[in-house]
């Protein structure tokens, strides 16, 4: 999620893809672009590898964050839509990103980019 | 007995650097101990993954390393980027690729070798902030002594005379006197004499009262006084008329002065900074500025290096102005590839610190990478900046000599052939020689 900036938006309706597309965030900055996606409407945020600095970000504007998870995006929002995506990495990232670490992070310099696959976006 | 491949599996788990390998289609095929460390993966669970899909580097979406080294054939060397490791840390690497061949020498995929850099990125930090004073960046010797001297100039409370090129940052040291003084809560008020037409100086300096002139309908509180406890900075002093000079001679010595229509003195309490991008005791020696006046505001006086002549603060500046941008931009420019470095080192900025600054703007407009790239720079930069390598050949200097004519001669043959002394077919057939376009 840091260190990408493409990302393919789908939306759907009672577990249903409704419509799939693709954008680029590249110009922006992590929280632009977090920022954007709460805009667009994105409820859940699936990626690999995220920082906590950016996760929180993520939580906090009310989005579901499933990291570390790799493959086929339309295998994984398939397994996604099917409550079969394994979410093993969550409960790894979330551990890392808690207390001193994560603010230690934030409070760092805000540099590059990276890491989302897909999202969904329900309606 | 271990075979070869133990022996090497050994080699590469002792050394302190991560290293993988991937194959043709970038799955990764082996990976050492220090790199499951530093990615916080194990190699179990890497080998057979896409590269990016463990990596995580900032390059990985747009610039790949390894990509780029089994397109081309060259390998990449110490590049500094950062990664998002699997416990969600943001790690500074340095990262080196190089191809991998098999015994008959074909390519069968690539090799990247990375470095763990937190502890020298403190480091940086550390010495970055060392030599930041106020908002001033700077590791030269004649900008130490400035910054030594500041907090006592700052506390004196006397007039101080600033000197220096346009564009070495006067003003950035009046407001750090200002904030480094007891005044600092009180207003640090700017005017830039030069933009000012003499007629409206006074006024903007002194203010004026209702009925002053046709159009002063209501008081208007002068500079002087929205400073009032604070500090007035008056850039370009040595710009003003000597009636101007008289007028301000005499706030100078007595501390009142009348505005504009009014008929009662008014007191002030305001430290003054002055400066000028003139030698102003050369001035006083040509008549064209008062004596009285310059004694009166060269109590103390700071005279600002060049750019030219603090080369050592590029490196430093332009890393300010990437991060300065990134915030302004809402981009992440990482920074500047070397060879564009090697260009902002050689150039001589007439312009100073100020051309250093548009000219990391301008990339700004243009970068959409995580490097400034020379492609990224100003033109008159790419051709009259162009360094001349001590290791070039004799055609490469040719090239770079020839560029900065054209640039020199606004891409004019006829003008740059009679520059260089040659004629125009033959700078037309050197031109067509080192693939020089035409503009």
């Amino acid at each position: 999620m840091d260190v990408s900036s493409k990302y393919a938006i789908y939306e759907t309706i009672d577990g249903v893809i409704q419509h799939r597309s693709d954008i680029s965030l590249a110009a922006s900055g992590e929280l632009q672009r977090v920022e954007k996606l709460k805009e667009l409407g994105v409820t859940t945020i699936i990626c690999g590898a995220v920082s906590c600095c950016v996760a929180d970000m993520i939580v906090e504007k009310g989005m579901r964050l499933l990291p570390m998870i790799y493959g086929s995006i339309d295998e994984i929002v398939e397994k996604y839509l099917n409550h079969t995506l394994s979410s093993d990495g969550q409960s790894t990232a979330d551990s890392a990103c808690r207390g001193k670490k994560r603010r230690k992070q934030c409070s760092g310099e805000r540099r590059g980019k990276r890491g989302i696959r897909q999202k969904e976006k329900s309606k | 007995m271990m075979t070869n491949n133990e022996e090497k599996n050994i080699i590469l788990d002792s050394i302190a650097d991560g290293v993988f390998t991937v194959d043709m289609d970038f799955q990764i095929t082996s990976m050492n101990r220090a790199a499951e460390k530093i990615l916080g993966i194990s190699e179990h669970d890497a080998i057979g993954r896409l590269c990016f899909e463990v990596f995580h580097g900032n390059i990985c979406e747009h610039s790949c390393a390894l990509k780029e080294t089994i397109a081309s054939g060259s390998n990449i060397i110490n590049k500094t980027i950062y990664i998002v490791n699997s416990r969600g840390e943001r790690v500074p690497i340095s990262v080196s690729t190089a191809l991998l061949k098999n015994r008959k020498g074909e390519v069968i995929g690539g090799v990247e070798t990375f470095r763990d850099m937190t502890a020298i990125e403190v480091l940086r930090k550390e010495i970055e902030s060392k030599y930041t004073f106020e908002d001033i960046v700077s590791k030269s010797r004649p900008m130490r002594d400035i910054f030594a001297i500041l907090p006592d100039i700052a506390e004196s409370d006397s007039s101080v005379l600033i000197e220096g090129q346009s564009g070495t940052g006067k003003e950035l040291i009046a407001r750090a006197i200002h904030n480094l003084s007891r005044r600092r809560d009180r207003p640090l008020t700017v005017i830039n004499c030069a933009a000012v037409p003499d007629n409206l100086l006074e006024s903007e300096l002194f203010g004026y009262k209702a009925g002053a002139f046709t159009d002063a309908k209501k008081d208007k509180p002068g500079k002087i006084a929205l400073a009032e406890g604070g500090s007035l900075f008056l850039d370009e002093i040595g710009e003003i008329s000597p009636a101007m000079q008289v007028k301000l001679l005499r706030f100078l010595q007595e501390r009142v002065y009348e505005p504009l229509g009014g008929v009662a003195s008014v007191r002030s309490d305001v430290r003054i900074i002055t400066a000028t991008n003139k030698n102003l005791a050369e001035e006083v020696r040509g008549g064209g500025f008062r004596e009285d006046l310059y004694y009166r505001v060269n109590v103390v006086n700071i005279r600002l290096p060049s750019l030219a002549e603090r080369t050592e603060d590029i490196p430093f500046l332009v890393r300010h102005f990437i991060n300065k941008y990134n915030i302004l931009k809402g981009k992440n420019i990482e920074g500047a590839s070397d060879e564009v470095m090697d260009i902002l080192m050689q150039y001589n900025y007439p312009g100073n610190i100020r051309e250093l600054e548009n000219i990391i703007e301008h990339a700004f407009v243009l970068c959409r990478e995580p490097y400034i790239k020379t492609a990224h720079l100003p033109s008159h930069l790419t051709a009259q900046g162009l360094p001349l390598h001590e290791n070039y050949s004799l055609e490469e200097m040719e090239r770079v000599y020839i560029l900065r004519a054209l640039e020199r001669n606004s891409w004019q043959r006829q003008n740059t052939a009679k520059d260089l002394g040659i004629d125009a077919s033959t700078l037309w057939r050197k031109m067509k020689k080192y693939s020089i376009p035409l503009r």
